[in-house]
């Protein structure tokens, strides 16, 4: 009688456990996930890259903010990364959110997004979730 | 005008002077920030506005009222509206008006009207202390849409209308635009990837709570997107309407007639690629001088590939009239790589991979080497520290107290530190050969020799340090060139006769720049060169002095 008991709490720990993997593999959980603004992810994204304690400003410009952490130029090499690193966050979107190249920098005198806020607005006018 | 200016300078400068002096903290006590700076609103409904606020918003709630702005402070035409953060936005508060006045059907707000709203705000569970100001921000019940450029360059003819009032429906993914030029000629314009990212269906029904759902960025209310296929950008036009846009209430938008299609444009006086020229006159002993062009063009073009950047470039270190036995390194490269910075840790904060092709030739182009070029670039924790950097470090400083005593502080108010330096390492390879054997000719005279083909795999060591001091700056490069393979090259001898050698092992090459440059942004720079040792594809001795004037974007 206890090894059948025992054999039908393995099947319920082994149906549980295949359910959970299941569940794991095919639900994304999306409708659990609060959604947040494109303002609020990209001053996350931005927070991140230039590894700041706190949020960044809508106000402050994108190349002061690196001139606290950087161990390199930051144009091209920081700006590539932080329009990779909102690339990746913005997946999802149709179209490239941001291109590097249109970040403004003392070496890249023709890009016109300067602040936190230029970076959202351009990332929320690109973005397109498929 | 002149004076005035001046005085104001001046006075802002001294202020700022005291303030440095201080210390920041105690100067930020002795300010209070406010909890909210209104900076736009939309209406969602007749019952629901939103409202967006410079600060963070995220953590506290309050009461609104709803007043006449024509009428001005008196009884509140809508009292008791409960003030809610907006769900995923930080910034953004909403306001439904609905629950402050369940008597009126639809929504107390009349389009066309004017209004003033007061809220007063606090942490949840808690109340205004008393005495404290209401936020006041102006509104107005008007569909009027502006027109205005996409921020970004590369989105090319894309434009954003933009009005206070949530557009409830727009013309699908392709759109007519209709335009008028400055004589009043009426024209149709099309357009693609036409979109309301958040359209507002259903405004009678909709709830505050459904609010992010329908838009998860506040911003998208009241926001349409569309492409020109074709903009005629040598006329300012005007737009007129869009087909088939309507506001929430059901209406078509009516377009502000400032507005104009004007595309964003670069400003005009620098170009973005990047190069560098470098004009010399050379000067050795005994013999009269020659001339050297130094240059670089490394444009940046096209889009990131997994964070990967490609960038052709082409480099020359030519020159004519040799300087008795000293040479020139009689260089030119074209090729191109792959660039992606990493970031590894906090010790070695940049890691460069740059894998690329270069065609190695000289003057006479009686060389053809093809080789495979990956380098790698190390930047170790504070060795990254030119003058621009300490400048923006400096101004942001500056800034924090300046913000914390409203001190208006611009890049142009702050000086630029004087000081400043650069030190990285690279470790590259250069592996290929010689694509054929060629005939190398005397540059004077009628001597000939056969250049046999010959493999190459060499392992290329770098240094390079750069020292700031105002517009003088000081840049030097050494590279340890090791040959691991036997190359071939022909060296040409004073008397102009040729002979093989066959090379191994180290070879050194370094290159020590000072400069000074004109102009404050350092585009322009007298510079005197020293270059000393052995550089590819002839591995002739250069040991010469050159100065000239350095052009460098």
């Amino acid at each position: 009688m206890a090894s059948r008991k025992r054999l039908l709490l393995i099947i319920f720990v082994a149906a549980g456990l295949v359910a959970l993997l299941f569940l794991g593999g095919t639900y994304t959980y999306k409708s659990f996930l609060k959604p947040m603004s494109v303002h609020d992810r990209v001053t996350h994204v931005v927070q991140n890259w230039a590894r700041m304690p706190s949020s960044p400003t809508d106000k402050q410009e994108l190349e002061v903010i690196w001139g606290k952490s950087s161990g390199f130029e930051f144009f091209p090499y920081a700006a590539q990364h932080l329009a990779t690193d909102l690339q990746n966050e913005f997946h999802d979107s149709k179209k490239t959110v941001v291109q590097f190249t249109d970040i403004a920098a003392d070496a890249n005198p023709k890009g016109k997004i300067k602040t936190v806020k230029d970076l959202a607005t351009a990332v929320r006018q690109n973005y397109e979730p498929q | 005008m002149k004076p005035r200016t001046s005085i104001t300078h001046v006075s802002i400068l001294g202020s700022v002077f005291v303030l440095l002096l201080s210390s920041g903290s105690s100067l930020r006590a002795q300010t209070t920030a406010p909890l909210c700076t209104p900076t736009d609103y939309k209406m969602v409904s007749l019952a629901i506005i939103t409202i967006q606020c410079d600060e963070d918003v995220s953590h506290l709630v309050g009461e609104a009222q709803l007043l006449d702005a024509v009428s001005g402070p008196g009884k509140p035409l809508v009292s008791a509206i409960p003030v809610a953060p907006y769900e995923g936005a930080s910034q953004w508060l909403t306001l439904d008006l609905a629950a402050g006045s369940p008597a009126i059907s639809g929504g107390p707000l009349q389009l066309g009207k004017k209004y003033t709203l007061a809220i007063s705000l606090h942490p949840p569970g808690q109340t205004s202390p008393p005495g404290t100001a209401p936020v006041t921000s102006q509104i107005e019940a008007s569909n009027t849409v502006a027109v205005a450029p996409a921020i970004a360059l590369s989105s090319k003819n894309t434009f954003e209308f933009v009005s206070h009032f949530a557009y409830k429906a727009g013309p699908g993914s392709s759109c007519t635009l209709q335009v008028e030029d400055f004589s009043g000629r009426t024209q149709t314009i099309k357009a693609r990837d036409c979109r309301v990212p958040a359209p507002v269906v259903d405004a009678a029904h909709i709830a505050v709570t459904d609010l992010h759902r329908i838009a998860p960025s506040p911003e998208d209310l009241g926001s349409f997107i569309l492409t020109l296929d074709n903009a005629n950008k040598d006329t300012q036009q005007i737009p007129v309407g869009v087909a088939d846009l309507v506001d929430f209430t059901g209406k078509p938008v009516k377009l502000d007639s400032k507005s104009q299609l004007v595309p964003e444009k670069a400003p005009a006086s620098k170009d973005a690629s990047n190069y560098y020229i470098n004009f010399n006159y050379a000067a050795g002993k005994g013999a009269k001088p020659g001339w050297v062009l130094d240059g670089k063009v490394a444009p940046v073009i096209g889009k990131l590939y997994h964070g990967y950047q490609i960038s052709p470039s082409a480099s020359a270190d030519v020159g004519q009239n040799q300087v008795g036995s000293l040479k020139y390194t009689d260089t030119i490269d074209f090729g191109g790589s792959l660039v992606h910075m990493y970031r590894p840790s906090n010790f070695l904060q940049g890691f460069l991979v740059s894998p690329g092709i270069t065609y190695e030739t000289d003057r006479e182009f009686d060389r053809h080497n093809l080789l495979a070029t990956p380098d790698f670039r190390f930047n170790f924790v504070g060795l990254y520290n030119p003058r621009q950097r300490r400048s923006l470090n400096k101004f942001r400083r500056e800034l924090e107290i300046a913000d914390a005593n409203k001190i208006p502080w611009t890049r142009a108010n702050s000086k630029p530190a004087f000081f400043g330096y650069v030190l990285d390492f690279h470790t590259g390879f250069e592996l290929g050969g010689a694509l054929k054997d060629t005939i190398v000719k005397a540059s004077s005279g009628k001597a000939t020799l056969p250049l046999p083909s010959y493999n190459i795999a060499r392992i290329v060591p770098q240094v390079h340090g750069l020292l700031e001091l105002g517009r003088f700056s000081v840049d030097a490069i050494g590279y340890a060139r090791y040959l691991t393979t036997v190359e071939n090259t022909v060296l040409e001898h004073p008397d102009h006769t040729l002979s093989l050698e066959r090379l191994h092992g180290w070879n050194g090459y370094g290159v020590i720049t000072g400069s000074w440059t004109f102009d404050p942004a350092g585009h322009f720079a007298f510079t005197v060169s020293y270059k000393d040792g052995f550089a590819p594809p002839k591995f002739n001795r250069v040991n010469t002095v050159q100065s000239g004037i350095t052009l460098k974007y």
